[in-house]
């Protein structure tokens, strides 16, 4: 990468700008400087090299000042919501966003907590890897039960793309043949541990309808030539992924589709640009631009391109729309409909179950595996709902030797307490609901009426919650998890129902602020995520959601954002955009 | 911040007869003169001699434990985990990581019951033995801390504020370089994820973790 790459002035005119270098971002680049279209990618934060910024990398928990947490005083000044993340800490802390610099409002007795990654890179660096794919009954939900609006497409529209996207990044699983949960082009996955076939075995005896397969994820544990060109290799199994990966073993921006748009020559960079507001024409009803606000010195600049990609992440791309107030659209841009911010949705991970597979003392395993295992979703279609609730979860979990930090509670004194605290202790196995959000028009973002962040921009208002649909499924899926435990034989089961103690954002999936659909009146973006009111103006990002289904979306961003790319490079060349 | 088990190294050099001195006044000080001269010339002559050595830097974290509260907090990290065929929690010093992590990052009402269960722990061996925990032999000083944490000598609040600081002092110790690298099986590079392995009765826990 040279240094090249980066620009801060330029009075080029762009074929696209991509807003956002994340995931979506990531890939929106890749394919459209592959594509030999001059692309500008614009980031708000600082640039972060791939290997070179990984500070935390690679280092013993001892090399940190407080063995890796992160010290009261810096938490209450910067990092308030930030914390609440599991992957936060003293290795990790510098990819995350600076809450100071960073506010945003909650309407009065609600909370959302808004986890930030605002580099180069985005969130790729620090995401958790899980990649599914939607099925039709996933597409086909809100149409299915009534809430929500339909999706403008199926699976068999993003099927190859997701082929497509798989190939490229590398995603570990297993072939299942469930209708539920399709089939990636996989790597091969990871193992499981014996206790965890144990008990595959004995759920999937006891309740038929539900399967328990090894996680699939962006980790490459076969390269293929197409990684091994990427400067990509085999994961390693440390598991310590969100401090950056200098064997590029996990997906990221860095690691795989940023060196790829750059050696097409076709990228340019504009980093520590943070988008205020585009700039749209009225006389040609289309985007012309973005303005940008230095993120350091608050300068203002504009850039120009024939095509805007929003892929600035779902409350960002909306924020951005929402304060591009124009004589045609006084509310924000492209928002005709009045949905623009509304449907906001999340994953409620609320509830599970954890108890003691016995014996296996003689059973160990190697590595850190950056994997649980999945019992896909096993309520996908209206058949096989719930009575007293809708849609359904997937259970995602894992087992493990306690070790020191499970058995330092246990009473014990001296040596002999001391060296049993060396040694692996019972197996433990815990099933996690990720649940289903519905898609409610009352979970919204606004702009708030007077507070401006340090840029001018105003602050993200959010009135989000859970509703009772969520509370309920929670109530049974914490039952469930407890009864399959319980029936597949572990003993010392306990279960758990967090969701009156946790906002929404937590499970750090927000989607649906400018979701897609058929109908302009009730919808932003037309199934190639096309603004239906301002052609050249695309967001392909989880804002674009009609429901969240229950899988991790990530994989689903790059499958919508380079199936968006291909259309609106069709739609150039022909001349329509 | 250097490792401990480098300061421990340093520290032993860097000990004289300066320390020495310095520390029997801070025992004369503490528990008098009898006491004190019996310290010094008992069995725990090396220990109390490290201490000296290690008290002989001025604390970095303010004073968030007396110097009789330190010297209790001492003798607990050297009695939870004492040397075996790995360092004790002292050797890797842990009596220094424990006020340093609870100034650092734990709340305010932590750090009081550390304080305060410091301090029962103290007064139960003087009322039990009519000596402070400190100067206690020590297996005397398990016995004490196996009746504190399973009978009804302790109330269960106590109990509670017990376990959180052993359990801040097994956290000191396993995330020590020593900890993580001697007294378990470090793999820093697994090179790859295998699901199912032997183990026995001998096989070492795996270090580092991928989450503290």
């Amino acid at each position: 990468m040279t240094t090249d790459l980066y620009i801060q002035e330029s009075d080029q005119e762009y074929d696209v700008i991509v807003v956002g270098s994340g995931i979506t971002g990531g890939w929106a680049a890749k394919e459209f400087c592959e594509r030999g279209m001059q692309t500008l990618m614009i980031e708000r934060g600082r640039v972060v090299e791939h290997r070179k910024d990984y500070i935390g990398e690679g280092k013993g928990p001892w090399e940190f000042e407080n063995r890796t947490k992160v010290d009261n005083l810096l938490i209450e000044e910067k990092y308030a919501v930030q914390k609440k993340c599991y992957a936060f800490s003293d290795a990790t802390k510098h990819f995350f966003g600076n809450d100071k610099d960073l506010p945003y409002t909650t309407k009065e007795g609600t909370g959302f907590d808004w986890i930030r990654a605002n580099q180069l890179g985005g969130k790729s660096l620090l995401w958790h890897r899980q990649s599914y794919r939607l099925s039709d009954y996933d597409f086909s939900a809100n149409k299915a039960d009534g809430h929500g609006n339909d999706w403008p497409i199926r699976y068999k529209d993003l099927e190859s793309w997701y082929s497509y996207v798989e190939t490229f990044a590398g995603i570990s699983g297993s072939n299942e043949g469930l209708e539920q949960l399709p089939d990636s082009e996989f790597l091969p996955p990871f193992e499981m541990t014996a206790p965890e076939l144990h008990v595959k075995q004995k759920i999937e005896e006891q309740f038929p309808d539900r399967h328990l397969i090894m996680g699939r994820t962006a980790h490459l544990t076969q390269p293929t030539q197409l990684h091994l060109e990427q400067g990509r290799v085999t994961c390693q199994a440390r598991n310590e992924c969100q401090k950056g990966c200098s064997f590029g073993a996990y997906f990221s921006t860095q690691s795989s589709t940023l060196p790829a748009a750059a050696k097409t020559g076709n990228l340019s960079i504009a980093p520590n640009s943070v988008v205020h507001s585009l700039i749209y024409d009225e006389k040609t009803q289309r985007v012309k631009g973005v303005r940008v606000v230095d993120n350091d010195n608050l300068s203002t600049r504009e850039y120009f391109a024939k095509v805007v990609f929003l892929c600035a992440s779902t409350l960002g791309s909306a924020q951005i729309m929402l304060n591009t107030k124009t004589k045609s659209f006084p509310n924000g841009i492209a928002n005709s409909s009045g949905v623009l911010g509304h449907y906001l949705m999340d994953h409620n991970y609320n509830a599970g179950a954890v108890g003691t597979v016995e014996g296996f003392e003689d059973e160990y395993y190697s590595g850190r595996r950056p994997s649980g295992i999945l019992v896909p979703n096993f309520q996908y279609k209206p058949s096989l709902y719930k009575k007293n609730y809708v849609r359904g979860y997937g259970l995602s979990g894992g087992s493990q030797r306690d070790n020191w930090q499970g058995n330092a509670n246990q009473n014990g004194i001296g040596a002999d307490y001391k060296n049993k605290l060396n040694k692996p202790g019972k197996w433990s196995m815990g099933l996690h609901a990720q649940g289903e959000m519905l898609p409610r028009f009352d979970n919204y973002m606004a702009l708030h009426p007077t507070k401006t962040d340090k840029w001018g921009i105003p602050l993200i208002d959010i009135d989000c919650t859970w509703s009772e649909n969520e509370k309920l499924m929670m109530a049974d899926a914490e039952q469930t998890a407890f009864d399959m435990l319980t029936k597949a034989g572990l003993t010392e089961v306990k279960s758990y129902n967090s969701i009156g103690e946790n906002n929404p954002g937590l499970a750090i999936h927000e989607l649906g602020t400018a979701r897609m659909g058929r109908d302009p009146k009730d919808s932003v973006l037309n199934g190639f995520n096309q603004c239906h009111d301002v052609d050249n103006l695309f967001v392909t990002d989880g804002a674009s959601f009609c429901s969240s289904a229950v899988q991790n979306p990530s994989l689903t961003f790059m499958a919508i954002t380079v199936r968006a790319v291909d259309y609106c490079v069709n739609e150039m060349k022909a001349k329509r955009i | 911040m250097p490792t401990n088990s480098n300061k421990t190294e340093l520290e032993k050099r860097t000990y004289d007869e300066d320390n020495r001195r310095m520390f029997m006044k801070k025992m004369v000080a503490l528990f008098g003169a009898t006491t004190a001269a019996a310290v010094l010339s008992g069995c725990s002559v090396p220990v109390a001699e490290q201490f000296a050595a290690q008290r002989s830097n001025p604390p970095k974290d303010g004073n968030l434990f007396s110097e009789q509260e330190l010297t209790v907090l001492y003798s607990l990290c050297e009695t939870i985990l004492p040397k075996t065929d790995t360092p004790s929690a002292v050797e890797v010093g842990c009596h220094e990581f424990v006020p340093h992590q609870l100034l650092h990052c734990h709340s305010k009402q932590q750090q009081d019951d550390c304080i305060h269960i410091i301090n029962t722990v103290d007064l139960l061996a003087t009322r039990e033995f009519a000596k402070s925990f400190v100067l206690l032999q020590p297996q005397q000083q398990q016995q004490l801390l196996v009746d504190f944490e399973t009978n009804s000598m302790s109330t269960d609040s106590e109990k509670d504020q017990f376990r959180f600081l052993k359990a801040l002092i097994v956290f000191g110790y396993f995330t020590s370089e020593v900890g993580v690298t001697k007294a378990l099986n470090y793999q820093p590079i697994p090179g790859g994820f295998i699901g199912a392995i032997p183990a026995n009765a001998e096989t070492k826990s795996w270090s580092p973790q991928a989450y503290y």
